[in-house]
């Protein structure tokens, strides 16, 4: 319609509706006039008044009927009659409470779980970058197209780019950096990024508190200004407001607080999501600096009306030039760009994972939510036929059945709503909960129910409401009149139908609920099994404790030596503790990487390309603290030095792959971080759990630290006495190393069993067994009300029946077999239905190595066709299936034959 | 219900629109003409034409309007709008169209 039309028909739409009397009233005015004019005309004619006002009304043809077109007309009635029904709708859910309240609660529960996992969802996956228009963001990437590209660029060219593009407003570059925050009572180590003084601007993110960098402040000697996260200056610093201008020693040095970053700003992918400290990046240090190797990023704001294509095709100009200008650094570098949204959306493989898992989640808590749908939907259907005596009646005296499932739907909205609110709330209260439980997978996001999370809501409890409210009202209403009248009572045909849908939603919900239970049995059993495999070493009785050197005071091999002999030596002069060995990262915390040849030339490894593997660098006394089993060979001594020849360990993995059948032992490795010369093979470990409890274990190269001091990661590990109490020693080891060096940063003692519990793996699979079992113990309980109030109506139903069989000398017994195997028949059903969706479903699971990354859904230790799961599973539904069937079966031997026959 | 069965749809309105053209009219007039123009040929009852002229009153092609009438008694005078007008010039056009071309028919089957 056009707009200029609706500015007739919309103030008159409104008239009617608001000023209803007012318009009733000059609908009859209008019509009374009429019929006086007409009656007048018949009396000017020669009739009677009374004569002629009857023939005047005859003519007319119905006031009333005519006043009911005319509203009509008007098209009010649909609002009126919505507000009727709503009225009405109330008025009922008041009158029989017990019904909203069980409709309005389980709905809820469903609507809550679905609300809060979709916010979890909403707050992960969907939460948009938070910088202004990130399809103009450039990310960088250097590198030979033949070999690759990666996202590191040299500073000199950086300037170069930014002195001859034409085609970005800002260019900017930043740089990765750990900050020591010493001066406090407890040093701690923080990741931040070397920012330019144009990165916040480029970004488009606004200061909360201060100000951003001044260019100046990016000049040699006047950087020492930082701005802070959001969360380092609630956590650290108390959310001082005055923290402007406040001084921070950071790697030793004073700096100055210039800013705090918004609250809830958090930087995506390739912008170091956790970076806390942000300090000016002083590129005049390293302005002539031509290769890759300090690791700087960049990034640019394209100008606006320039596409990704122009700006590509300018920046290979540029690249050229530089080829031909610097051929010694720059020959084969050239540069390829791409929007920030791509590069944030490129996912490390461990959210992949977990981002996986969460969509598993919002699936199995929709199966929830269709269980409880079908449940106030059978519901509906069982108050539908108490009901339908009120509909006979109004269909007879004229009332249109779509009006009546009008008012049906407009009940069954009005509760679905309810539940949608009490679904809100459920969903709020949880947060807390939930952010709790799934605190791996939030890492430090908020949840918040934001707007997209409330329209979610809002949407799945109108939608539901009509879908799954459509079906019973057109049932109610579906009656034969005839039928019906004739039929007062007892036992109908539509009765019978009603009861074969309600069965249907039951075994709908049986195998929902199957499907369910067979994921969450999956999950669980696949997570023992992680807990339950061998890590490798013994975790009872063993401390640990993260530190990271100072690189100032501990910048030499010699240095660090130094250090860690000392705190070895103090360590285990400690009572209780029995052996002590540092490691730069122990089990279950990753490795470095490093390539390997080795010097036999009959090997299977090319010399030249060099393979992978993951080192580790441990002190004498460190696999003996783990209890790590040596196979064969020697560990490594006090006397393994710098000077000595280069030694190595190697665990079973690495000498079944590249030694199979043969000794290790002897054999020479060249390892390119230890460009100084060969490792010879002094012994072989037992294999040990590295990064993840259910990894595909990896070859590992130990070295010894006495030999290789190059880390500033270190971790203590002590194992104590069995009877030692490890809270009271852990404090005294705190205290030990705290006072070899006061600015020292350590982390929390943590037991080695708390490191397991918070490895990868571990920690992403948790959430999901804990959810998934929530959902499953929900689709239970639900699965318990529909089956018992399937067959308590169906008992009711029967009650004439049963009474008849009683009369006859049928046994109790008999009575009992017989709705049992109702109940049977139900779960038959629902199982194999469930059964086979599950198996469907399943083959979806991720297969596949495991490999070095954490898993989530990963099936670990059974297969897909797990026997216990399945078999399990359909033990517990059908048990509580039959426990649920208990009460009206036994309510059916209970019917006394004479009341039964006087039933109707 | 409200329809007279034995008019084409919108064969009503058209007329409405048509009366109301010439003169605002109140309910009363306007069935006095409907039966004078159109004789008994189109049996409208007074009981569906309110119905009419109100669904016109929401589309926005007539406005009402209360003044006295003759004997000073108020009543309610419809008026066609501009829009009305309008849709009255297409809606006639239409007419004129459809019954040329069903006369058209109609001719040649007697041939």
């Amino acid at each position: 319609m056009r707009p200029q039309h609706w500015l007739y028909t919309i103030p008159l739409r409104l008239r009617s509706l608001f000023r209803r009397s007012h318009v009733e009233q000059e609908l009859s005015e209008e019509l009374q006039f009429h019929v006086e004019k007409k009656t007048q005309e018949y009396v000017n004619a020669g009739l009677s008044a009374v004569e002629a006002r009857r023939r005047a009304l005859r003519e007319f043809g119905g006031i009333e009927q005519s006043k009911e077109n005319s509203r009509d007309a008007r098209r009010v009635n649909l609002i009126e009659d919505f507000l009727q029904d709503l009225r009405y709708a109330g008025r009922l859910l008041h009158r029989s409470p017990g019904l909203a309240v069980v409709a309005v609660l389980t709905l809820a529960l469903g609507i809550g779980a679905n609300t809060a996992i979709f916010g979890m969802v909403n707050a992960v996956l969907l939460g948009p970058l938070p910088y202004q228009e990130p399809d103009r963001l450039i990310y960088f990437y250097t590198g030979d197209p033949k070999r690759g590209f990666d996202d590191h660029i040299s500073v000199a060219d950086f300037l170069d780019w930014k002195r001859q593009n034409h085609v970005f407003e800002n260019l900017a570059a930043y740089q990765g950096a750990f900050f020591t925050l010493t001066g406090v009572s407890e040093p701690q180590r923080f990741f931040g990024t070397f920012i330019t003084a144009n990165w916040l601007p480029t970004l488009g993110v606004n200061i909360a508190l201060g100000r951003n960098f001044l260019p100046e402040e990016q000049n040699p000697g006047s950087d020492a200004v930082v701005i802070l996260s959001n969360g380092f200056w609630t956590h650290r610093l108390s959310a001082d407001p005055n923290v402007l201008g406040k001084k921070l020693t950071l790697n030793g040095q004073p700096f100055t607080v210039v800013g705090i970053l918004p609250a809830a700003l958090r930087f995506s992918n390739p912008l170091y999501a956790n970076a806390d400290i942000f300090a000016p990046f002083v590129l005049a240090n390293s302005s002539s600096d031509r290769t890759i190797l300090n690791r700087t990023h960049a990034l640019a704001r394209l100008k606006p009306g320039v596409t990704l294509q122009q700006a590509q095709a300018e920046m290979e100009a540029i690249a050229e030039t530089l080829q031909s200008e610097h051929a010694d650094t720059n020959r084969y570098r050239g540069v390829m760009i791409r929007t920030m949204a791509e590069e944030a959306a490129d996912v490390q493989p461990t959210p992949r994972r977990m981002h996986q898992s969460l969509w598993v989640m919002l699936g199995a808590v929709g199966f929830v939510m269709l269980m409880a749908c079908a449940n106030v939907a059978s519901l509906l259907l069982a108050r539908g036929s108490t009901r339908q005596r009120e509909f006979v009646m109004r269909i007879a005296i004229g009332s249109s059945r779509s009006r009546m499932i009008r008012q049906l739907l407009t009940e069954c909205v009005t509760l679905f709503l309810c539940g949608g609110a009490g679904g809100l709330a459920i969903a709020e209260w949880s947060k807390v909960l939930i952010a709790k439980t799934m605190n791996a997978y939030l890492e430090d996001r908020t949840l918040t129910l934001d707007s997209r999370v409330f329209l979610f809501c809002l949407g799945v409890s109108l939608l539901t409401g009509l879908l799954f409210g459509l079906a019973p009202a057109i049932q109610t209403v579906k009656v034969n009149l005839q039928d019906a009248m004739r039929e007062s009572g007892g036992t109908s045909s539509g009765g019978w139908r009603r009861n074969r849908v309600r069965s249907t939603l039951v075994v709908l919900e049986l195998s929902l609920a199957t499907i369910l239970l067979i994921g969450f049995g999956l999950v669980t059993r696949s997570f023992l099994h992680v807990l339950d495999s061998s890590p490798g070493f013994d975790p009872t009785n063993v401390l640990t404790m993260y530190g990271n050197l100072d690189q100032q005071k501990y910048g030499s091999p010699p240095q660090r030596v130094a250090f860690i002999h000392k705190t070895l030596d103090e360590v285990r002069q400690l009572p209780g503790v029995q052996s002590a060995g540092i490691a730069d990262s122990i089990p279950l915390m990753g490795a470095d990487v490093t390539r390997f040849s080795i010097e036999d030339e009959q090997s299977l490894i090319p010399r030249e390309h060099g393979t992978e593997v993951r080192i580790v660098t441990v002190t004498p006394g460190f696999f003996q603290t783990l209890g790590i089993a040596l196979r064969y060979g020697r560990g490594f001594d006090e006397h393994d030095s710098e000077t000595a020849p280069g030694l190595a360990i190697v665990n079973e993995t690495f000498a079944r792959r590249y030694f199979p059948g043969q000794t290790p032992l002897g054999k020479r490795l060249k390892l390119e971080d230890s460009p100084n010369g060969w490792s010879e093979i002094v012994g072989v470990i037992s294999d040990v759990r590295q990064r993840n409890m259910d990894e595909d274990i990896v070859p590992i190269v130990y070295r010894s630290w006495y030999q290789l001091a190059r880390s500033s990661d270190l971790t203590v590990a002590v194992r104590v006495t069995a009877s030692a109490d490890l809270k009271n020693i852990g404090d005294r080891l705190r205290s030990k190393l705290r006072t070899l060096d006061k600015d020292q940063v350590w982390g929390p003692v943590m037991t080695m069993q708390q490191v397991i519990d918070e490895s990868e793996s571990v920690s992403m699979r948790r959430p999901v067994v804990v959810l998934l079992g929530m959902f499953g113990a929900l689709a239970l309980v639900l699965a318990v009300v529909g089956i018992y109030g399937v067959l308590s109506y169906s008992v009711a139903e029967r009650t004439k029946e049963i009474g008849i069989r009683a009369a006859l000398g049928a046994q109790a017994s008999t009575i009992l077999k017989m709705v049992l195997r109702e109940t049977l028949a139900l779960i038959g059903v629902g199982l194999s239905a469930g059964i086979l969706v599950a198996l469907a479903l399943t083959s979806f699971l991720p297969t596949g190595p495991i490999g070095w990354t954490g898993a989530a859904i990963h099936l670990y230790g059974i297969s897909r066709i797990d026997a216990v799961t399945y078999c399990g599973v359909s033990l517990i539904l059908t048990s509580i299936a039959l426990l649920a069937s208990y009460l009206p079966a036994y309510r059916a031997t209970k019917v006394d034959p004479l009341i039964a026959l006087h039933y109707e | 219900m409200s329809k007279p069965s034995d008019l084409v749809q919108g064969t009503l309105d058209l007329l409405l629109l048509k009366i109301l053209a010439l003169q605002p009219m109140n309910g009363w007039a306007i069935s006095l003409r409907l039966k004078q123009i159109s004789g008994d040929v189109l049996q409208v009852s007074d009981g569906s034409l309110y119905p009419a002229l109100h669904k016109l009153e929401q589309e926005g092609w007539i406005t009402a309007e209360w003044k006295p009438s003759e004997n000073n008694r108020r009543a309610k005078f419809y008026s066609l709008t501009k829009l009305g007008r309008k849709h009255l010039e297409r809606e006639a056009a239409n007419w004129n169209r459809l019954s040329a071309a069903i006369s058209h028919v109609v001719r040649l089957e007697e041939a």
